[in-house]
């Protein structure tokens, strides 16, 4: 696994859900410690489902430390920064992704986003392979059908 | 690294084991006092993540004691427990680092660390239906160290053990207590006396008390007897 | 927009800035030395593959018993009874299942990195598929003596069998503590109803039957890894007092 590639991730991952850059990279590093820490599983997917095990852990925890609420309602939404003036097709696709469910928007963020391998995600999200893939399949037909209903109206 | 109950419970049909407890562990040793039917045992089970509580959470370093990842760092032995017939102690020792996942290479050698350690190298490779009480309790001991873990529970280890037994045991907490969450229960006051950082005391399924202990400025059994009898 | 497209939009969209400390932090983790210090564990593999040892010998000299005396049954006189013998192969994998709890080694079990469930399985697993494995060698060597087709062969002798594998997970489900008998009764139980059975059900052993024969086999063998996995589930709350 490579630890540096696995970082910009971890920190990617934690950034939307946190939408501060310095939180982030804390938790990032955090997260890191704690996994160079512990006994290593042999399975490259394993290791990556705990990597992102802590890192969600670390996540649910600096939420409840500062007594707000969890909500994946907040993830991945893409701000301002580094975010250039959007085409109007990516503005449809910006506003269908804001209208996914919490849980959606994880599995986005985890298979889309993050290129996470759907063995891993299936384990951390704890469901069958098979239903990771029938939600992101029906995910990505929301989203067309979202972006085609709000092309039609403007 | 903390392990945090929050508020958990257990109850079984007709009795509430453990009441609504909440607290968290520190590095250092935690004495866990009380008679027995107090709670103990169905507190520690629960804070291994082989009993789920009623209602409550625990959790340690943001991971649920119900995870593999938990497991990985936990050390735990059980009140009574027993080995299969066939088994010598070096197998037990050998059996159990498979179970917590140790590579070969590394299980044979925390087994002959260990075996050291707990100062049963003449009987190793005899059959653990051979061992005094005492050696088998140093086994069930050595077999908690294996995985060297962060957290270390302990209920009733000193159960069975000799005078001399027991003297040895709380020299080799003192030292893994330095950088580690060390839980013992026992009903034997004097176990505690000079290990203890921390002290909590239970009394059907409360805590009565619960707090820093400073060995040397007062008697401990004087002070559990007050605590316990406090409450009534 | 198709989906390939769409994906590649959404990736491009999400990007987060450039996470400013990495470089320092791998510096410093290296020179730490926390990068290739990490112990290893084994894999569940592994674990699974270890676990074969660890399974008692007498287990294997039942499995080993029980297939020679089926095969020297069916040879002598192959009618039906033979089959009634094979429910008695279960016993062997119901006595995994309690086995931990017999020796006092379920708490530690439970409490370890792999847990009781993985050990129970890993078990049950070796027992099981060494048992099926050896059923099916001696359907394929006792066929000759039989005037059925194969697969009825293949059907009678496996009916019994996950018949009495079936009951037992369910009752070792509800009954952890009674140290196994309760699971042996089954199987003479079961092995009694298929020796007795063909007295009530005259045309049983009948070919035009054996769509019913099939449909159990069916039946037990999708209900058992349901059984099995329920029972599993709820390893997670033993009853321990």
């Amino acid at each position: 696994m490579n630890l540096e590639e696995q970082y910009d991730r971890i920190y990617k991952y934690l950034f939307f859900h946190l939408h501060d850059r310095h939180a982030a990279e804390d938790l990032t590093q955090e997260a890191f410690l704690r996994f160079l820490g512990s006994r290593t599983y042999q399975d490259e997917n394993r290791q990556l489902q705990y990597l992102y095990t802590i890192a969600r852990n670390l996540c649910h925890q600096y939420y409840r430390d500062r007594t707000i609420t969890y909500s994946l309602e907040e993830a991945d939404a893409p701000e301002a920064e580094g975010f250039e003036q959007p085409l109007l097709d990516q503005l449809l696709l910006r506003n269908a992704l804001q209208k996914l469910s919490p849980e959606e928007k994880e599995l986005v963020l985890l298979r889309y986003v993050n290129e996470v391998p759907v063995p891993v995600i299936s384990g951390l999200c704890q469901m069958s392979r098979f239903a990771v893939y029938r939600k992101l399949r029906r995910i990505l037909q929301k989203v067309r059908i979202e972006m085609e209903a709000e092309q039609d109206e403007q | 690294m903390e392990l945090t109950a929050d508020r958990i419970s257990k109850q079984y049909k007709n009795k509430i084991a453990v009441d609504r407890l909440s607290f968290t562990l520190t590095e250092g040793v935690t004495g866990l006092l009380g008679s027995n039917g107090a709670g103990k045992t169905t507190l520690m089970r629960l804070l291994c993540g082989i009993l789920v509580p009623t209602s409550g959470s625990v959790a340690c370093g943001g991971m649920d004691v119900c995870t593999e990842e938990y497991r990985d760092i936990l050390g735990y032995l059980p009140q009574e427990f027993g080995y299969y017939p066939e088994f010598t102690g070096r197998d037990f020792l050998l059996y159990m680092s498979a179970v917590k996942g140790l590579p070969r290479r590394d299980a044979l050698r925390r087994t002959e660390e260990l075996i050291e350690l707990v100062g049963l190298k003449p009987v190793a490779r005899k059959k653990v239906r051979t061992y005094s009480g005492g050696m088998k309790q140093r086994l069930g001991i050595a077999q908690a160290l294996l995985n060297d873990p962060q957290v270390l529970i302990m209920d009733e280890p000193t159960a069975g053990l000799d005078p001399q037994e027991r003297i040895r045991f709380r020299e080799l907490i003192a030292g893994l207590g330095k950088n580690r969450i060390v839980l013992l229960s026992t009903h034997i006051v004097s176990d505690l006396e000079h290990i203890a950082d921390q002290l909590m005391i239970m009394k059907e399924g409360r805590l009565v008390w619960q707090g820093k202990w400073h060995a040397g400025k007062e008697d401990l059994e004087a002070f559990y007897i007050s605590k316990i009898q406090d409450e009534r | 927009m198709n989906s390939e497209m769409m994906r590649t939009q959404i990736r491009a969209l999400c990007q987060a800035p450039r996470p400013e400390g990495k470089e320092a932090f791998f510096r410093k983790v290296k020179a730490q030395g926390l990068l290739h210090r990490r112990p290893r564990t084994i894999s569940q593999w592994e674990f699974a593959a270890g676990q074969f040892l660890y399974i008692e010998k007498w287990v294997w000299a039942l499995s080993v018993l029980l297939l020679l005396l089926i095969t020297a049954a069916c040879r002598r006189s192959p009618g039906n009874e033979p089959f009634a013998l094979t429910p008695f192969l279960a016993a062997g994998i119901l006595a995994q299942t309690g086995r931990s709890f017999r020796w006092k080694m379920a708490e530690m079990e439970h409490a370890a990195r792999f847990s009781l469930r993985s050990v129970l399985l890993a078990r049950l697993f070796w027992v099981g598929v060494v048992n099926t494995a050896g059923l099916m060698l001696v359907v394929l060597l006792v066929r000759p003596c039989f005037s059925y087709s194969l697969i009825r062969v293949f059907l009678y002798m496996m009916v019994p069998y996950l018949t009495a594998a079936w009951l037992g997970s369910v009752y070792e489900r509800k009954q952890r503590a009674d140290h196994g008998w309760g699971s042996v009764l089954i199987c003479l139980l079961s092995s009694a109803a298929f020796a007795a059975a063909p007295a009530f059900l005259a045309g049983l052993y009948e070919e035009r039957l054996t769509v019913l024969w099939a449909a159990l086999f069916i039946t037990m063998a999708g209900g058992l890894p349901g059984s099995i996995r329920n029972w599993i589930a709820r390893m997670e709350e033993p009853v321990w007092n």
